[in-house]
């Protein structure tokens, strides 16, 4: 029988914390394919200041970006083309599911909490952000928020989610990929303990044209549970049960099966060519944290 | 394979009780602690994918805990039944006697031979192989089977622990020829005393087994001392004319091969009565009679006291006797004022006599015994009677004929209690009747034939069970009562008519074991055969018969494999 859904929890976040995140920003691999303007270069020839280089010109084309020096030096016309800063979509996608409720909920917090100071970092860079909370079914999603005084919505929204039931990040990937057809970053919170569902979401949000960054939260107590001699092991997701004599012997060779899942998870990402970060909730999340999400390029 | 503790049904059932009692156990243990887990398939990798989901009931049943309780309680079980391997050899069958005579009390051995032996009974009985038969004896003056051939050891062993030592010698010829009838018709048989070699007739025992060669004999012998000095005799009388006083009979013996300087006393009530420090050479008998002691019924014991300390057998230095009080006697004397009969039946004190002048006799009812003295009564006397001169009318149990004229004591039957060593054949008489004896009646003195037939002069018989004796002269017309045979011959009479027994007879009362242990030097070997053979198997052979150590030694090696495995969780 699976276990109660774990409690929802206030977020906050502390003043020294909030103008931390502020200086940072949402690291994206590509560039900005936003519709809306923003602080980000695209790849979209546009309005912005930065220079990007020049083509022929082309009947129609605005006198107005005519290099007249490279006509006197070539004596053909070329237009100079400039970077359009757009905005960044980034899609936070929490990993709701029964096993982040394990251990009095501690790797949901810290998931919750994580992705509110994420979400806030792109806010405050005028990034659009939305919320997709999943279990084994897609959530009620959160649309796009833009603008740091959308904060404290977000935090509202993500206090409100629960952990409960199995995971499948494969359909809530697609449900962020029908919403999202100009990219962005996928910001995927998961404890990463089903790894086939979260390969196949990672490759579907690929192939929707989004970065995705799985972010592994870990517990230590998943990794040693205080258990010992002859016990019935309930899951917390499918409330399946198995009854198992538990020796030094057995929590050893459990041990090393969970680290090496962790491995062999890290490595597919990698292998995707997808940033893999793995915190541990026993960091302490104000210093810490933001420090491995800048070593690992998720923030910059 | 046999079984000598449980039996296999006790067996079946107690194995039936005890795994059915496990396996409830642990169908009804605590349930095991829950655990909520994030991901159960990171555990269930851990397992052979081939392992499906079990019930409790049956995860229960296949517990290795369980089975190894139940292999634990079954051996356990099995060593209870005290199994042992069907014999190769066949089977022995030996008689172990054990001495149980009187000189088995000696204590050189601590605490006592026979205890010693016992002890060494016990180990040989332990150590013997299963499937040798034996039965136990015990020797004294004859040889007491105490079992019959048996395999049950605790049999052995009980009828073993009750035996005790009886104050009496002992006799190797009946255990010997037990032994013969036993034994030679048995494969195998084996005699095994156990004894301080201090038997009677051992020469005689040996000649008997040494015709049957095949018969196996083993002596084991006992003690190491022989120094003993015992009170071999002691007796007490009382004296004929003065039952008021007693004399005893003491004798000592030293059995030793040493001079014993000794202090020997005897007490009666606390009192001492006589004491004398004497010294006996080796092996020197001595007797001391102790004369004038006063008479009362109190228990004379001597002691023997060693300079040198207590011999091996204390217990016959130290004897006891007493004479148990005379019974009174109630006489009813009817005569015509006899000094010389009032005399006599002053002289026991155990008398109660009453004395009635012949005119007002009527009946001697309530009385053991009347005499008539120169008188007859109207009417046969209703107890037992002596007819003193029975030559007067009256009623008198015999038929009396012609008066003889001075007859005189020509045969007395001497080995009558009665008469013996009174002295009658000078005494005179004037006249006597002539008595006529019925059958069954006896004439214990008689005179010389007179015109072709004897007179008795004394006879004795009974009627209606009443028991009489009769003097066929008058007190008055005989120089009798002159004579110190009279009061004996009256006393005696009263004795006999009131069937209380002898004035002399003695009846020792011993404490302890009795004097007539005598000597206690023990002999090493009484059969004069080299034994053959072990008597006993070697401790590694009996350990290899007796499976049980081995079982308990499995049980534990199972107990330790569940330390292992579940306690120290050396298995997963």
């Amino acid at each position: 029988m699976p276990a109660p859904p774990a409690p929802t929890t206030d977020l906050t976040l502390d003043r020294s914390l909030l103008r931390t995140l502020e200086s940072l920003a949402i690291a994206a691999r590509r560039q900005a394919s936003g519709h809306e303007r923003g602080e980000r270069s695209s790849s979209r020839a546009g309005s912005g200041i930065a220079f990007a280089g020049h083509r022929a010109y082309a009947a129609g084309d605005d006198l107005r970006f005519l290099d007249w020096q490279a006509f006197a030096r070539s004596d053909r016309l070329y237009v100079k083309q400039y970077e359009e800063e757009l905005d960044l979509s980034v899609h936070l996608l929490l990993d709701c599911s029964g096993s982040m409720a394990t251990n009095d909920g501690a790797k949901f917090r810290y998931a919750q909490q994580l992705a509110a100071a994420l979400g806030y970092i792109a806010l405050s860079n005028l990034d659009r952000v939305a919320v997709q909370p999943y279990a084994e079914q897609p959530r009620a999603r959160l649309a796009p928020l833009r603008g740091r005084n959308r904060a404290l919505l977000l935090l509202r929204y993500l206090s409100a989610q629960r952990a409960d039931g199995s995971t499948d990040l494969l359909r809530a990937a697609k449900a962020v990929c029908a919403h999202e057809s100009r990219g962005g970053v996928a910001l995927v919170l998961s404890d990463g303990l089903s790894s086939e569902s979260l390969l196949e979401g990672v490759d579907q949000l690929r192939y929707g044209r989004l970065s995705p960054v799985v972010l592994l939260i870990t517990d230590p107590r998943d990794a040693e549970p205080a258990l010992r001699g002859e016990v019935t092991l309930v899951d917390r997701e499918s409330g399946r049960e198995r009854t198992l004599l538990i020796t030094e012997r057995t929590l050893a060779r459990y041990r090393e099966h969970y680290h090496e899942h962790l491995r062999d998870l890290a490595h597919a990402l990698w292998a995707r060519h997808v940033t893999a970060l793995t915190l541990s909730v026993s960091t302490p999340f104000e210093r810490s944290v933001l420090e491995l999400l800048r070593r690992g390029g998720v923030v910059s | 394979m046999r079984l000598l503790g449980l039996d296999a049904p006790t067996l079946a059932l107690t194995l039936l009780v005890a795994c059915g009692t496990i396996v409830w156990l642990y169908l009804n243990k605590r349930p095991p602690q829950r655990a909520v887990v994030p991901a159960l398939a990171l555990w269930e990798a851990l397992l052979p994918a081939a392992e499906r989901p079990r019930s409790a009931r049956r995860r229960a049943l296949e517990a290795p805990p369980l089975w190894l309780a139940l292999a634990i309680a079954l051996v356990l079980i099995f060593a209870l039944a005290d199994p042992v391997p069907s014999a190769r050899a066949p089977a022995r069958h030996l008689l172990i006697a054990i001495d149980r005579s009187a000189s088995m009390a000696a204590h050189d051995v601590a605490p006592s031979r026979l205890s010693a032996v016992k002890a060494r009974a016990r180990a040989l009985i332990e150590a013997l192989p299963a499937h040798d038969n034996v039965a136990l004896v015990a020797v004294d003056r004859g040889a007491v089977p105490l079992t019959s051939f048996t395999t049950d050891r605790a049999r052995l062993l009980r009828a073993l622990d009750a035996i005790r030592t009886r104050g009496e010698p002992g006799d190797l010829l009946p255990v010997s020829a037990l032994a013969i009838d036993l034994l030679t018709p048995l494969p195998r048989g084996q005699l095994v005393l156990f004894s301080d070699g201090n038997l009677e007739h051992a020469d005689e025992a040996r000649a008997a087994l040494a015709a049957h060669p095949s018969l196996q004999v083993r002596h084991v012998a006992i003690g190491h001392s022989a120094r003993n000095v015992a009170i071999t005799r002691f007796a007490l009388r009382r004296y004929p004319l003065d039952p008021t006083h007693q004399e005893s009979l003491l004798a000592l013996q030293n059995f030793g091969d040493q001079r014993e300087p000794l202090r020997l006393s005897v007490r009666a009530a606390g009192g001492l009565l006589y004491e004398e420090s004497l010294t006996l050479e080796p092996h020197q008998r001595l007797t001391r009679t102790l004369a004038d002691l006063p008479s009362g019924g109190a228990r004379l014991t001597a002691e023997l006291a060693l300079a040198s300390g207590p011999d091996a057998l204390a217990g016959d230095d130290r004897a006891s006797v007493a004479l148990p009080a005379r019974p009174r006697t109630r006489v009813l004397a009817v005569s015509r004022d006899d000094r010389y009969l009032d005399a006599a039946l002053l002289l026991d004190d155990s008398l109660e006599v009453s004395a009635l002048a012949p005119d007002a006799y009527t009946s001697a009812a309530g009385f053991d015994v009347v005499i008539f003295d120169g008188v007859l009564p109207a009417t046969p006397a209703n107890v037992a009677a002596l007819y003193l001169g029975p030559l007067g009318p009256g009623a008198l149990p015999l038929a009396r004929g012609a008066l003889v004229e001075q007859p005189f004591f020509d045969r007395v039957d001497k080995q009558h209690p009665l008469l013996r060593e009174l002295t009658l054949g000078d005494v005179n008489v004037a006249r006597a009747v002539t008595l006529q004896l019925a059958p069954g009646d006896l004439a214990i003195a008689e005179s010389a034939a007179q015109h072709g037939q004897r007179v008795p002069l004394i006879v004795e018989g009974s009627r209606g069970g009443l028991p009489f004796l009769a003097l066929a002269f008058d007190l008055r017309e005989s120089d009798l009562p002159l004579r110190a045979a009279f009061p004996l011959f009256v006393l005696r009479a009263l004795d006999r008519l009131a069937s209380r027994g002898g004035a002399s007879a003695s009846e020792p009362l011993v404490e302890g074991p009795p004097s007539r242990a005598g000597a206690i030097a023990p002999r090493a070997e009484l059969f004069g055969r080299a034994p053959k053979g072990e008597l006993a198997p070697t401790r590694a052979a009996r350990d290899g018969q007796r499976w049980w150590p081995l079982l308990i030694g499995l049980a534990l090696g199972l107990l330790v494999l569940e330390w292992l495995a579940f306690q120290r969780r050396w298995s997963a």
